[in-house]
């Protein structure tokens, strides 16, 4: 069963097509990995499918319902949650408050204006919780500032679900870790998708093919191939744009 | 030429390299994890706010009673204008159009109680129990429709546009004949009815506004404290993020907009009650900017920051304007020293926080 | 129809000298991304120098000359000394500097040449009429301020449009990181496109003060009115700042004339006077309104990102 899937989109900036008639979907209990190399638009589509970006044509569904018109913060009222590729966390906040932002988001409190906002004992509960799970209980009480960069991602994840999300767009969560932490992470991505579909963007070749169920691969705003890891890994398409992108980089 | 991904990238990183040396600026406070040290700075300020009439009083400079029940209003609007400035980093240039929404309520109100006319059909009252209630709730309708415009714009045009709405309030102000136009009209033979007291003596009166502006300093305490003011705050350090969190921003901002508008307007109206006098000067461009460099020069996102201003500029004004006309010169000259030299204000300074990096 | 031409051309003589203050703003803008309140500052400086300087010559050539290069200078040293230490700041910071410049400027002229209002008196070959229309005499100081208006936005159009110092500016405009690159020397430029907005204040400040009375803080209503252009037409649109100019002092100058008429039709005459008056005031505000609920980027700004 599909929850978020898009047909036909297409996204243009000025003559320079960045989607081209893009059909995708993710479903629950998978990973699904976007693949491509720079500038085939892997950005553009997801700002697309979270709402960030209005598509030129082409319709976004989401269990079935055209969420084509939904703007951000209603699409992720209605499921689809999203994580950035330069973390965007409140440096302002600590942790846990960063935590606790992102679920009164969803809980309609906040409206509330002579509360102390630090006394509601539910959300501060699920804060932790939500933490426990991403491995950041021991940073709840400091502030965000002072976070190592893949902590940072840490606290994105954990943000991007209190939504509860039916749908998680991840841009380059792993992007400048170290290679264990990566593999966490990746452990991590791997554990959510018990929760929800989880629509991963991802330069890491080893992590995507240990990690997704399945993997798309975009070239210049379209795609061009699709399917398990083995099947992309042999296809003579995708091994001859990643190898003319090899070549490329070495000019 | 690069590509788009790329370049994205890039514009996304300068954006969010912007945003950052933004809110180091304005977390004079820091979080909640942060000290107790505002909130004592806050009760210490009231305090001493609260005992100064006595003191002069007994020194024998009782003229300076006015001055301070002018410290206490102005500096209700410049923390109200710290809320949205401050804490919602939205820079409102055009907040004395609220001010003087709020003088034109209160003054019309008693304009026409003093000449037994109607306005609009209603009676005219010196009542300021209904006079000030009545300026905050224009003043936040106002509020709604001026911020529920300029909030459509970002960053440099939203300055703009608030300063645009404020010279269009001022010039329809003007155009009120009836209330003498850009002359202005006085309303000496009103009292300062407040219930059942009469607050014509000065240092009643400076009670008075200082009852009100001690429930308005816990009021929005309380409000920047709230899950509300936390979602303001967000709005501030990053609007997009906010919204792939699942907020409306604009609901929120405009919200905290309107509040703000509605306490500036409440102070207008005991502005007028203070000097029996109604005119445009309220709601002049330059009383906006002064708003500003009271919160600024106070401190910003401390809201006690904005009463401290307007102490340091009263009495600034108080003791040089028997030695130069032109004591605004010197304002100015002041200003650009906090702005170029100690952006954190007289908070920072006082809870010696590091200075911003530029 | 004599009314609505004779109007008409009073509205493009506001919108031209509209326009010589905005044109600067908005290059400004454009270029350094600095918000400037004391562009009218600049605009009070040219009326000042040129009322001191007119009244001691007599000679409105000289008058003109003096109040437009007093302003270019004032503008270069506020740039040298104030200015650039703001354009890495944020736009609050800005706002509060140049503010601060805004009350400075406004007691510093009162130093100077006292509070009584000055002035700057038509010149002798100008005050006359010309005959535009059938029946109607036209005042040709006010033609010659349309006529200085299109040269100095055209000679503007052509210094950014075909001169090595205008393709830095554009340059400049679009990717300012790259001026660097191009080995531009751009404090340099930046101090040369400020003075060249300083100046255009200047001149509209002097071309204008007939109309006004020269005191403290005579510029500002004009740099308020800039912004008003600059959110109808756009930011850093020099296009959105011709048309937004244009715009705005005809519906302005329209608005005064025939609002009062309109509601002689249904209320007693001073009341119409009044009421009409007090609308006609908010008439370009009204614009702004209608443009910031339709296109809140501005006619001619560019969409989001």
């Amino acid at each position: 069963m599909s929850e978020l899937s898009c047909t036909g989109l297409r996204k243009a900036f000025g003559g320079l097509v960045v989607t081209n008639d893009l059909a995708l979907g993710v479903s629950s209990g998978e990973v699904h990995a976007l693949i491509g190399p720079n500038g085939a638009g892997k950005t553009t589509a997801l700002a697309q499918l979270s709402g960030e970006l209005r598509p030129d044509g082409g319709t976004v569904w989401l269990d079935g319902a055209d969420i084509t018109h939904l703007s951000l913060p209603l699409r992720v009222r209605a499921g689809v949650a999203r994580s950035y590729q330069i973390s965007s966390i409140f440096q302002g906040f600590t942790v846990a408050e960063n935590v606790e932002l992102a679920l009164q988001a969803t809980d309609r409190h906040s409206f509330r204006f002579f509360r102390p906002a630090a006394s509601n004992t539910a959300r501060v509960a699920r804060a932790s919780e939500l933490l426990d799970r991403v491995g950041l209980t021991a940073a709840a009480g400091i502030s965000a500032r002072r976070l190592a960069h893949g902590q940072t991602r840490q606290l994105e994840i954990a943000m991007a679900m209190a939504s509860r999300p039916k749908v998680l767009l991840l841009d380059e969560p792993m992007a400048g870790m170290a290679p264990d932490e990566a593999r966490r992470l990746a452990d991590l991505v791997r554990s959510l998708a018990s929760d929800t579909a989880v629509l991963l963007v991802e330069h890491d070749m080893d992590i995507v093919f240990s990690a997704a169920d399945r993997v798309s691969v975009l070239c210049e705003g379209a795609l061009i191939a699709s399917g398990d890891p083995d099947k992309i890994r042999a296809d003579p398409e995708v091994r001859r744009l990643y190898l003319r992108d090899d070549s490329e980089a070495e000019d | 030429m690069a590509e788009p991904a790329a370049a994205e990238t890039r514009s996304r990183r300068s954006r969010s390299e912007r945003d950052r040396s933004e809110r180091d600026r304005f977390e004079v406070f820091g979080d909640r994890s942060a000290s107790r040290w505002p909130l004592v700075l806050t009760a210490v300020v009231m305090a001493a706010l609260a005992a100064a009439p006595v003191w002069v009083e007994a020194t024998d400079r009782g003229y300076l009673v006015t001055v301070l029940t002018r410290v206490v209003i102005f500096g209700l609007a410049a923390m109200s204008l710290d809320l949205v400035v401050g804490y919602g980093g939205m820079v409102s240039l055009g907040h004395a159009a609220f001010f003087g929404a709020g003088a034109y309520t209160a003054g019309a109100l008693t304009f026409h109680s003093l000449d037994g006319s109607a306005l609009l059909g209603i009676p005219g009252t010196d009542q300021a129990l209904i006079t000030w209630p009545a300026a905050a709730v224009i003043g936040g309708l106002l509020g709604v429709v001026i911020g529920g415009l300029s909030l459509r714009t970002r960053g440099v045009y939203f300055i703009m546009a608030t300063l645009a709405f404020n010279q269009m309030v001022y010039f329809l102000f003007n155009a009120l004949e009836i209330y003498g136009g850009d002359d202005g009209v006085g309303l000496f033979a009103a009292g300062r009815s407040i219930g059942p007291f009469d607050a014509s003596d000065d240092l009643v009166f400076f009670y008075v506004c200082f009852a009100v502006l001690t429930v308005s300093v816990v009021l929005l305490n309380l409000v920047v404290r709230s899950p509300f003011g936390r979602v303001v705050r967000g709005c501030r350090d990053n609007q997009a993020r906010m919204a792939a969190l699942g907020y409306q921003t604009y609901r929120y901002r405009l919200a905290a907009f309107a509040l703000s508008a509605s306490i500036t307007s409440l102070a207008g109206a005991m502005a007028v009650t203070e000097s029996q006098f109604l005119s445009p000067t309220y709601a002049e461009w330059s009383e906006s900017g002064e708003l500003l460099l009271m919160v600024i020069i106070g401190g910003l996102g401390s809201l006690i920051g904005g009463i401290i201003g307007a102490a340091a500029l009263f009495l600034l004004e108080e003791f040089s304007i028997d030695v130069t006309d032109n004591w605004q010169f010197f304002v100015g000259l002041g200003l650009l020293a906090v702005v170029l030299g100690a952006p954190r204000g007289l908070t920072g300074a006082l809870l010696g926080r590091e200075r911003r990096n530029v | 129809m004599q009314l609505f031409v004779e109007q008409t051309l009073n509205g493009l003589q506001l919108g031209f000298t509209l326009l010589m203050v905005s044109a600067g703003l908005t290059l400004i803008f454009g270029i350094m991304n600095i918000i400037n309140l004391a562009h009218g500052s600049l605009f009070m400086v040219g009326a000042f120098v040129a009322a001191d300087v007119g009244g001691r010559t007599g000679n409105y050539a000289v008058a003109l000359l003096a109040g437009t290069a007093a302003a270019a200078v004032v503008g270069m040293f506020v740039e040298f000394v104030l200015i650039r230490r703001l354009y890495l700041r944020d736009h609050l910071d800005q706002v509060l500097a140049t503010f601060a410049l805004v009350l400075m400027a406004n007691e510093a002229v009162q130093m100077i040449w006292g509070t009584r209002p000055g002035g700057v008196s038509t010149p002798a070959f100008l005050d006359r009429t010309v005959t535009v229309f059938p029946g109607l005499p036209y005042p040709a100081y006010r033609l010659a301020i349309i006529a200085a208006g299109i040269a100095a936005i055209s000679s503007l159009y052509l210094l950014v449009d075909r001169t090595r110092i205008g393709m830095w500016i554009r340059a400049g405009t679009t990717h300012r990181e790259l001026l660097g690159a191009f080995g531009v020397n751009v404090r340099l430029l930046y101090t040369l496109v400020f003075a060249i907005g300083a100046g255009l204040a200047g001149f509209a400040g002097v071309v204008a003060s007939p109309f006004l009375s020269v005191e403290s803080g005579v510029g500002d209503n004009f740099l308020i009115l800039s912004f008003v252009v600059i959110v109808v037409g756009g930011i850093g649109s020099l296009k959105g700042a011709v048309y937004g100019s244009l715009l705005l002092g005809l519906v302005d100058t329209w608005a005064r004339t025939y609002l009062p008429l309109g509601f002689d039709g249904f209320l007693d005459a001073s009341t119409a006077a009044t009421v009409g008056a007090s609308v006609a005031s908010a008439s370009i505000y009204v614009v702004m309104i209608v443009v910031l609920v339709v296109k809140p980027n501005g006619l001619f700004g560019l969409p989001d990102g």
